[in-house]
C-alpha cells in the first residue's frame, strides 16, 4: 500500500498545479505540460504497468473538472506513457540528453492532440495555436524536465547553488 | 485452468494495456450522467482541498487587508471622535456661559445691535448680520433670558429684527405647566399678553409661558415670560392674561440668532 503514496502525491501535485499554480507559471498562455511531464518521467523511471495505470489515473484527474472531456486525456496520456515506456526498453537511455530527447518527443506527441481538443475554426488556426502556444509550451516543459534531470543527477544541488553565490 | 493463468502471466502487460485502453474508451464513450458523477467524485477528492486552500488564502489575505484598513479607520475615527468630544464639551461650556441651551437641531449665532427704534419701548432693532452671513427672515432671535423676537427683513450686511414688543410680531405660545395654548401679542396700551387662551383653561399667576413651536417660526420650549395677571372679564370667552416678558427690551445688549444646525 505504501508504494502507492508517491503516485498519489504526483496526482495531488497535478491537481494543485491545475487549481493554484498554473496561473503562476504560465507566461502569456504558454504553460507547463506538467501532467504529461510527470507521466513521461514515471515511464522513464518505473515499469510498464505502473506507467499504464498512473497515466490512466493522471488522465482521470486532469479531465475531472470538465466531465465532457473525461476519457480524452486518459487515452492521450496512456498512449504516450506506453510509447515512452516501450522506447525506454528498446533504446539506450543512459545519458540525460537521450532521456531529455525522449521527453521532448513525448511532449510533442502530447501537444498535438492537446491542441486539437481546443475548438478551432480550421487547420490554419490549429497550426497558429500549435506554433504560438504548443511548441513554446513543449520547450518550457522540457526546461522544467531538464531541471529535474539536473537535480536527479546531482548537477544542480543546494550546495552547488550556494557555491555560485 | 493452468494454461489460462500461465497465458495471463505471459501476456500480463498486454492484458493490462488492453484493460486500460478499454476502460479509457468506455469512460470517453459513457453517458453524461456517468462522466458527471465520476468528475464530481474525482474533483471532490483531488481538487476540492486545493480549491478550498486557495479560497481560504484569498479570504485570509482579503481579511488581513480589510483588517489593516479598518484599523486605520479606527485610529482616524477615534481621533475625530476625540475632536468632536472636545468641540461638544466646548459647546456645552459656551452654552452654559450664555445661560441658554438651544434646541438640539439649532445652533446660536451671536450678533451685535447696531440700531434700536421704537417709541417708549424698543420694538425694532438693527443687527450686524445679513444675507451674506446666511441669515434668513423669520429666524428666531433670543438673548440669555429668552425669546427676543424674529428676523423680519434681511439685507446683505444687516437685518431688521422685530422684537416681541412689535405688534406685528406674534408668537404661538403655551403655558409650561398646564400646556394651555395661546398667542403672545403686544399692545401699546396692554403691554405683552397671552391671547386666545379660553377661560376654561388652567392658567395661574406665576406660570411660565414658552413657545409652543406651532406656526413653524419659533422652535418649541423657549421662554417668553411669566404670567403676571389672569382675569376673566364678563362674558368674554378668553382670559385676559398679562405676561411679564423674560427679556428686558430696554436693556438689550446682546442677541443671538437661532439657525438650523449644519
Amino acid at each position: 500500500m505504501m508504494r502507492f503514496i508517491p503516485y498519489v502525491l504526483y496526482l495531488l501535485l497535478i491537481a494543485l498545479y491545475r487549481t493554484n499554480l498554473i496561473g503562476l507559471f504560465s507566461i502569456g498562455g504558454i504553460e507547463i505540460y506538467l501532467t504529461a511531464l510527470i507521466v513521461l518521467l514515471v515511464a522513464l523511471n518505473k515499469d510498464h504497468l505502473t506507467t499504464l495505470w498512473f497515466a490512466f489515473a493522471a488522465g482521470l484527474i486532469y479531465d475531472a473538472p470538465d466531465p465532457s472531456l473525461l476519457g480524452v486525456h486518459m487515452l492521450i496520456l496512456v498512449t504516450i506513457g506506453i510509447a515512452a515506456s516501450q522506447a525506454k526498453e528498446q533504446l539506450n537511455l543512459e545519458s540525460v540528453q537521450s532521456r531529455l530527447m525522449l521527453i521532448v518527443a513525448g511532449l510533442f506527441a502530447y501537444a498535438i492532440p492537446y491542441t486539437l481538443i481546443y475548438p478551432t475554426s480550421g487547420m490554419s488556426e490549429f497550426f497558429r495555436l500549435f506554433i504560438r502556444m504548443a511548441i513554446p509550451s513543449v520547450f518550457y516543459t522540457a526546461v522544467v524536465g531538464s531541471l529535474y534531470f539536473m537535480i536527479q543527477t546531482g548537477r544542480f544541488s543546494y550546495s552547488r547553488l550556494k557555491s555560485i553565490f | 485452468m493452468d494454461w489460462r493463468s500461465s497465458w495471463l502471466k505471459e501476456k500480463k502487460t498486454l492484458v493490462h494495456t488492453v484493460v486500460v485502453f478499454v476502460l479509457s474508451l468506455a469512460v470517453l464513450l459513457s453517458g453524461e450522467q456517468f462522466t458527471v458523477i465520476t468528475g464530481n467524485i474525482t474533483t471532490t477528492l483531488f481538487y476540492y482541498p486545493f480549491h478550498k486552500l486557495k479560497s481560504t488564502v484569498i479570504h485570509l489575505t482579503k481579511t488581513a487587508d480589510d483588517n489593516a484598513a479598518l484599523s486605520a479607520s479606527v485610529v482616524e475615527l477615534s481621533t475625530r471622535l476625540q475632536t468632536y468630544n472636545d468641540i461638544l464639551e466646548e459647546n456645552r461650556r459656551l452654552r452654559a456661559l450664555l445661560g441658554f441651551i438651544p434646541p438640539d437641531e439649532f445652533k446660536i449665532v451671536p450678533t451685535e445691535i447696531i440700531g434700536v427704534s421704537g417709541a417708549g419701548v424698543p420694538n425694532t432693532v438693527l443687527i450686524n448680520l445679513g444675507a451674506e452671513d446666511s441669515l434668513m427672515a423669520n429666524q428666531t432671535v433670543i438673548n440669555r433670558n429668552g425669546v427676543a423676537g424674529r428676523v423680519a427683513r434681511v439685507m446683505n450686511n444687516y437685518s431688521v429684527v422685530y422684537l416681541l414688543t412689535e405688534p406685528r410680531c406674534r408668537v404661538a405660545a403655551r403655558v409650561k405647566r398646564s400646556r394651555e395654548q395661546g398667542i403672545i401679542r403686544y399692545g401699546v396700551s396692554q403691554g405683552m399678553y397671552l391671547d386666545n387662551c379660553p377661560r376654561q383653561g388652567d392658567v395661574v399667576v406665576g406660570d411660565t409661558v414658552i413657545t409652543s413651536g406651532l406656526g413653524g417660526v419659533f422652535p418649541e420650549g423657549l421662554v417668553i415670560g411669566v404670567v403676571k395677571s389672569v382675569e376673566a372679564p364678563g362674558k368674554k370667552f378668553f382670559y385676559d392674561i398679562a405676561v411679564d416678558a423674560a427679556v428686558n427690551f430696554n436693556g438689550l445688549d446682546e442677541l443671538y440668532i437661532l439657525t438650523r444646525g449644519e
